[in-house]
């Protein structure tokens, strides 16, 4: 007796769970305490083919059928706690009790009969045999139109759950010509979505990769996640990364700011991208960066020119830095730091108008940049740079690819590699450029 | 023992899947509280199987049995298909056939 009172009481809480558990797979685990647990009691009852029955049919496959199903809906699907018709669940509530009540105040009164001999006759030969006997005598009718429902149940459920494909499946190629659609309509990036956790130090993919102006690169990370709300955010992962770039730029000199600049033609203005971007690194760099451009001169007096020069440099460079936190910085003003200032790498760091700037770039920049400029094939057009850099005074990019043109500030501007510059929107007009984002949807250039 | 407890206890159970049915909102947790009410009933005949010494209860379990499976899969094939074109498994959602 001891079996059925506690295997009573865990069903009942089992059931009882059932109503309040929201989720619906805790529900499904829930009837599975209770399925057990009556296998058992069958047990007890004197029937263990319909035990094993409960368990490998009922427990196995009808209750994994519904965690199929669930899997399919969404595991995450829950109850609204909205109720839709007012005051139902306190009548339901109401009526249950009414209902059980009524039931068990009947059964209490009637007298169900005693258990005289059991099931022992019945079962002399077995409990299968004894149910084969009765199944295939008495009830054979009845086991064959069993049959007829679970062969119709399983094509009802083949046709329910069947869906007639109405369009052509998408093939690799028609993929292909969407993607590169996409990419001459909207600017969608070609390659794969960024990996996350480039600088990660957690688990990685719930970490977004930065970009190199240290802003979250979104498409890093699963859009389940950052619906989770499980995404490491970008301040609290801004100073390591500091410290991090400093360490990096550190090591690696001046050819290292060199690769973190976007497009450098100087080593000078390169150091002083990075000096926007992040400031603490611009102190190591600026004194290098200076330092090596004056032993490739080899002038003759070129120790004491160095040690003159590099303090000189560091100076002004740090004064830009402290400057470059101010992430939105107004676009530049003086001439000669505006050319500094377009070559960062982000769109947003742009410290121009200290004058200390000037200084830096104003040495070497200029002759590079005039020497490099070639005509291009329209009027008003010139070719990139060697390294692809920007040519003084031509400011629009163009791509001879989507004959589209971009101003700056638009936005694919800074992810645009210019095949040609424009030194006004006019030009690249009367070439037969268009300005990006203004085509209408579905013209695409050929 | 007494059978008394286990019609009782199947009483219990059976009257909680109803309350489950009316209150619960999910398809698929409706869908679980009416097997609940199956099984008390199954726990109801097996015991009668055992109070009256024949198999004929037993019997009965099973073709209850047999029913469920062949009812759940239809069931669930059914929620699917409302799922996919409703994107919902709610009960409330449902509501086509009212207006």
């Amino acid at each position: 007796m001891t079996t059925f009172w506690v295997l009573a009481v865990v069903m009942v809480a089992a059931a009882l769970g059932l109503l309040f558990v929201r989720k619906a797979v805790h529900c499904a685990l829930l009837l599975a305490v209770v399925m057990v647990s009556l296998a058992v009691l069958y047990l007890k009852l004197e029937a263990p083919f319909l035990f094993s029955v409960q368990i490998i049919v009922y427990t196995g496959a009808i209750l994994m059928l519904f965690l199929f199903v669930l899997m399919l809906v969404g595991v995450d699907s829950s109850d609204s706690l909205v109720e839709t018709i007012k005051g139902q669940r306190v009548f339901a509530a109401i009526v249950g009790l009414l209902f059980g009540g009524t039931m068990v105040a009947g059964i209490a009164q009637v007298s169900v009969g005693t258990v005289s001999s059991g099931l022992s006759a019945a079962n002399k030969d077995g409990n299968v045999q004894g149910l084969a006997q009765i199944l295939f005598s008495k009830y054979v009718l009845a086991f064959e139109a069993t049959s007829l429902l679970l062969i119709t149940a399983a094509v009802g459920a083949m046709v329910l759950a069947h869906r007639e494909r109405l369009t052509a499946k998408i093939g690799q190629a028609e993929m292909a010509r969407q993607r590169m659609r996409d990419y001459a309509e909207s600017g969608k990036p070609l390659g794969p979505l960024p990996a996350p956790g480039v600088f990660a130090r957690h688990n990685a993919t719930d970490t977004p990769a930065l970009l190199p102006d240290g802003s979250v690169a979104e498409a890093s990370i699963s859009r389940v996640l950052k619906a989770r709300g499980t995404v490491q955010s970008a301040p609290a992962l801004a100073d390591d990364i500091v410290e991090l770039t400093h360490d990096q730029v550190g090591h690696d000199g001046p050819e290292g700011a060199l690769a973190l600049g976007a497009s450098a033609a100087a080593a000078v203005p390169a150091a002083v991208d990075s000096a926007a971007t992040t400031p603490e690194v611009s102190a190591p760099v600026a004194t290098k960066a200076p330092a090596k451009k004056a032993t490739a001169k080899k002038a003759a007096t070129k120790q004491a020119a160095v040690k003159k020069v590099a303090p000189a440099k560091a100076a002004p460079a740090k004064a830009v830095a402290e400057k470059a936190p101010a992430k939105k910085a107004a676009p530049a003003k003086a001439a000669p730091a505006k050319a500094v200032a377009e070559k960062a790498p982000a769109k947003k760091a742009a410290p121009a108008k200290a004058a200390p700037a000037k200084k830096a770039p104003a040495k070497k920049a200029p002759a590079k940049k005039v020497e490099a400029a070639t005509p291009g094939k329209w009027s008003g057009s010139v070719m990139p740079l060697i390294g692809g850099g920007r040519p003084a005074g031509y400011d629009i990019k163009g791509n001879e690819n989507s004959m589209l043109f971009h101003r700056p500030g638009g936005r694919w501007y800074d992810i645009t590699i210019a095949e040609v510059w424009f030194d006004t929107a006019e030009a690249a007009e009367a070439a037969g450029f268009t300005e990006a984002g203004k085509r209408k949807k579905g013209g695409a250039a050929k | 023992m007494n059978p008394t407890h286990y019609i009782v206890l199947s009483a219990i159970l059976f009257s909680i899947g109803a309350v489950g049915v009316l209150v619960r909102r999910n398809a698929i947790v409706v869908f679980m509280c009416v097997e609940l009410m199956l099984n008390a009933s199954n726990l109801a005949l097996i015991t009668f199987a055992k109070v009256n010494g024949n198999l004929e209860g037993q019997i009965a379990a099973f073709f209850v049995m047999v029913v469920a499976a062949a009812e759940v899969v239809v069931g669930l094939a059914i929620i699917m298909t409302i799922f996919r074109t409703r994107r919902s498994a709610s009960v409330d959602d449902a509501s086509l056939l009212k207006y």
